[in-house]
């Protein structure tokens, strides 16, 4: 209960922020811009003139709107969730919550819930968006992309966590440096396959294999090249498995940053 | 954790604290399960990725460049294949061509990327040259994406038109093409199945070409009979339409192949006289008359003409590419392939082009673009030795009907005594090759 009342401040206060309005706001135009952009780049190209034309606009138009929600949900998740304990701390507001029964796993817990209800109120309208220009274009209702739109978000909810974690550790900008880090660290874990795989030497496979395995694979929550040509997410097997285990697999890793911020904050000196 | 630490404290407290040794056993529990769903999200993330194998792409992730993009890989790849389109509006065709790997790496499923920049390799740059790096492109993006039509087709057509011809190659890409579903999902069109009748009949399998029409007027009949009891009259104009052209179709190849029927009783001998002249240096003239060609006429009693092919190429032109089938900088930089197709067979066997009893192999001007590319470049006349090669393919698409009424589907009203070369399921193809020295033509 206390870790919702706290999650419903924090939400409050995320939505009511600037930048959150901004990175709304631009992100939607842009969004709804794609389908220029899309129209401006196929116009009087080869591409034009082939019967595949009208997939090029909707490819752009997807690729362009999921990279534009990536850039605002990266922005948003680290920028929302990086300075929420430590201005807490400065403008001593912390003494007023932590002076009531509140444990500080449910401060912490409830600082992460009320970012990510925030990030998941932005990410929809974003998503909702999304959804609306394909259909105007294609006049089929995709709704695979929501599955597309809802593991970005998890990768975001992840990085948001993250960087709560951090806050607690270092200073505000490094926090930001380092979030930016481990989302590209994220993105190129499978590097460490390649590794394993190129490598003869034994030891060296087996600690590239542990790299890929133990560091947040935030690739996992990409599957939006699938989405974007369309052909491809019909040739899986079973998607709503797979997006159940990436899904699973961030909720542990979300799991993970918690216990180990709320075991540091609760050994803080506030 | 600890007993104070138990329950909510009304000051500013230590709450909730957990020793090291718990914090440290949940995170090692929870992180082994995060490993364990990582290991069972490897078995099916080939899926969902962007990977592909491309000749750019050997021994790199191009996800590692997705996150250096923020995840607008395909948006870069997207604004990547505008530029490459103004490259070549622009006559810039050498710098052009890398972009077609540098988009494809990007994104390996971008299907008309590939079937437009293979497109430019074979047709629109104007050089036979780049022919094999547009097929090896496009089987590239089939392999990159199997599960549509559409570059089954593209490799079926690009080998069943000029500058291939291969109908054998043509036939199974166009049967593997007709059996998956679009990039949109919809069914294959049925024009794809008309070109596995046509491929058929240009192979010389007639009797498999009238049951692949037949097969596809079946198909249209029950489309055309599901629409009229759906009463959906676009869908029943469309089917109709299509019931009447594979039906007609059918009984042409039908009627022709009783009229041919006894061509191999009614053999032409064909030879070709063949001189050559330079008229300065990098412009060779033809003068080629073909010997004993039968009079064609077509369905009005018109006389229909027949088309010649002149290619002038360095001797053991297949052998070269062969040798270096994946060295795409080398052949362009050595070889030289000139390949004039549509050169006309006047009545009394006289090859002509534009009217005139000359063929002209001009090597000192870019035949096709504008701005012009360096001749030297497009025509390196690098090898001591060339061939010249006079054509006349009974079986090409070029061909009027008239032609194939005189000398068969594949060339069945050729004798042996011919000047042919022989092809795959019996075809015959009057053909004369001729080696030139390099002084011959510079």
């Amino acid at each position: 209960m206390n870790t919702w009342v706290i999650a419903r401040g924090t939400f409050g206060e995320a939505i009511r922020k600037r930048i959150g309005l901004y990175v709304l706001f631009t992100t939607l135009i842009f969004i709804v811009l794609s389908q220029l952009f899309a129209s401006l780049s196929v116009q009087g190209s080869i591409a034009s003139k082939t019967a595949q034309s009208g997939n090029v606009e909707v490819t752009v138009i997807k690729s362009m709107a999921f990279g534009i929600i990536v850039l605002a949900g990266l922005v948003l998740s680290i920028f929302l969730s990086f300075d929420l304990i430590p201005s807490d701390v400065d403008k001593k507001t912390i003494y007023t919550i932590l002076s009531k029964p509140v444990w500080r796993w449910q401060y912490v817990l409830g600082k992460f819930v009320g970012t990510s209800l925030a990030l998941g109120v932005n990410i929809a309208l974003m998503g909702v968006a999304l959804l609306v220009l394909v259909f105007l274009k294609t006049g089929q209702l995709e709704t695979p992309l929501l599955a597309g739109v809802l593991l970005l978000y998890l990768q975001f909810v992840l990085l948001a966590g993250f960087s709560i974690f951090l806050s607690l550790v270092v200073s505000r900008n490094i926090n930001v440096a380092v979030c930016f880090a481990i989302y590209i660290m994220g993105m190129v874990s499978e590097f460490w396959q390649d590794v394993a795989k190129a490598t003869p030497v034994p030891y060296i496979q087996w600690l590239a294999k542990f790299m890929h395995l133990a560091i947040p694979n935030i690739y996992n929550f990409n599957v939006t090249n699938s989405l974007i040509h369309m052909q491809n997410w019909r040739e899986i097997p079973s998607p709503s498995q797979d997006v159940f285990l990436v899904a699973l697999y961030g909720i542990l890793w979300c799991a993970v940053v918690m216990v180990l911020a709320s075991a540091i904050f609760s050994r803080k000196e506030v | 954790m600890t007993n104070t630490a138990n329950k909510p404290t009304a000051a500013p407290s230590q709450g909730g604290q957990m020793s090291n040794a718990k914090v440290a056993g949940i995170v090692a529990v929870l992180w082994v399960c995060a490993m364990l769903v990582q290991l069972q999200l490897d078995k099916t993330r080939h899926y969902y990725s962007a990977h592909g194998k491309t000749t750019l792409g050997e021994g790199l992730r191009n996800n590692m460049f997705g996150a250096s993009f923020f995840g607008m890989r395909e948006v870069v790849a997207g604004m990547l294949w505008v530029k490459a389109d103004e490259l070549f509006h622009e006559g810039k065709y050498q710098e052009l061509v890398p972009y077609f790997s540098l988009v494809t790496f990007l994104d390996p499923h971008q299907v008309d990327v590939y079937s437009t920049g293979a497109w430019h390799l074979m047709y629109n740059f104007g050089d036979p040259r780049m022919v094999p790096q547009g097929l090896a492109f496009l089987d590239e993006g089939v392999k990159n994406n199997p599960h549509v039509w559409d570059l089954y087709f593209q490799v079926g057509w690009t080998n069943f038109d000029w500058p291939v011809e291969d109908y054998f190659t043509a036939l199974p890409a166009f049967v593997e093409a007709d059996k998956h579903r679009g990039t949109d999902g919809t069914p294959p069109p049925p024009y794809i199945s008309h070109m596995v009748a046509h491929a058929l009949m240009r192979q010389g399998n007639i009797d498999a070409c009238i049951a692949q029409w037949q097969k596809n007027y079946s198909f249209a009949v029950k489309n055309y009979e599901d629409a009229v009891r759906k009463k959906d009259q676009t869908e029943i104009g469309y089917w109709q339409q299509e019931r009447d052209v594979c039906r007609n179709n059918r009984d042409r190849v039908i009627t022709r192949q009783a009229y041919r029927r006894n061509l191999p009783q009614r053999q032409k001998t064909i030879t070709i006289s063949l001189k050559t002249r330079k008229a300065e240096p990098r412009v060779v003239e033809v003068y080629a008359k073909l010997n004993g060609m039968p009079v064609m006429r077509d369905d009005y009693g018109e006389i229909s003409n027949a088309r010649v092919e002149i290619v002038l190429q360095d001797k053991d032109y297949d052998k070269l590419v062969a040798a270096h089938s994946h060295d795409f900088a080398w052949i362009g930089k050595h070889l030289t392939r000139f390949r004039s197709l549509y050169n006309i067979v006047e009545a009394n066997g006289t090859v002509t082009e534009r009217g005139k009893p000359v063929v002209k192999i001009e090597l000192n001007k870019d035949p096709m673009l504008d701005p012009p590319r360096n001749p030297l470049d497009l025509y390196p006349l690098d090898s001591n030795e060339y061939e010249l090669i006079v054509r006349l393919d009974p079986r090409v698409r070029r061909q009027p009907e008239a032609v194939q009424d005189k000398l068969g589907w594949i060339g069945e009203g050729i004798s042996a005594k011919s000047d042919f070369v022989p092809g795959k399921n019996g075809a015959r193809v009057i053909e004369k090759r001729i080696v030139l020295k390099k002084d011959d033509i510079t």
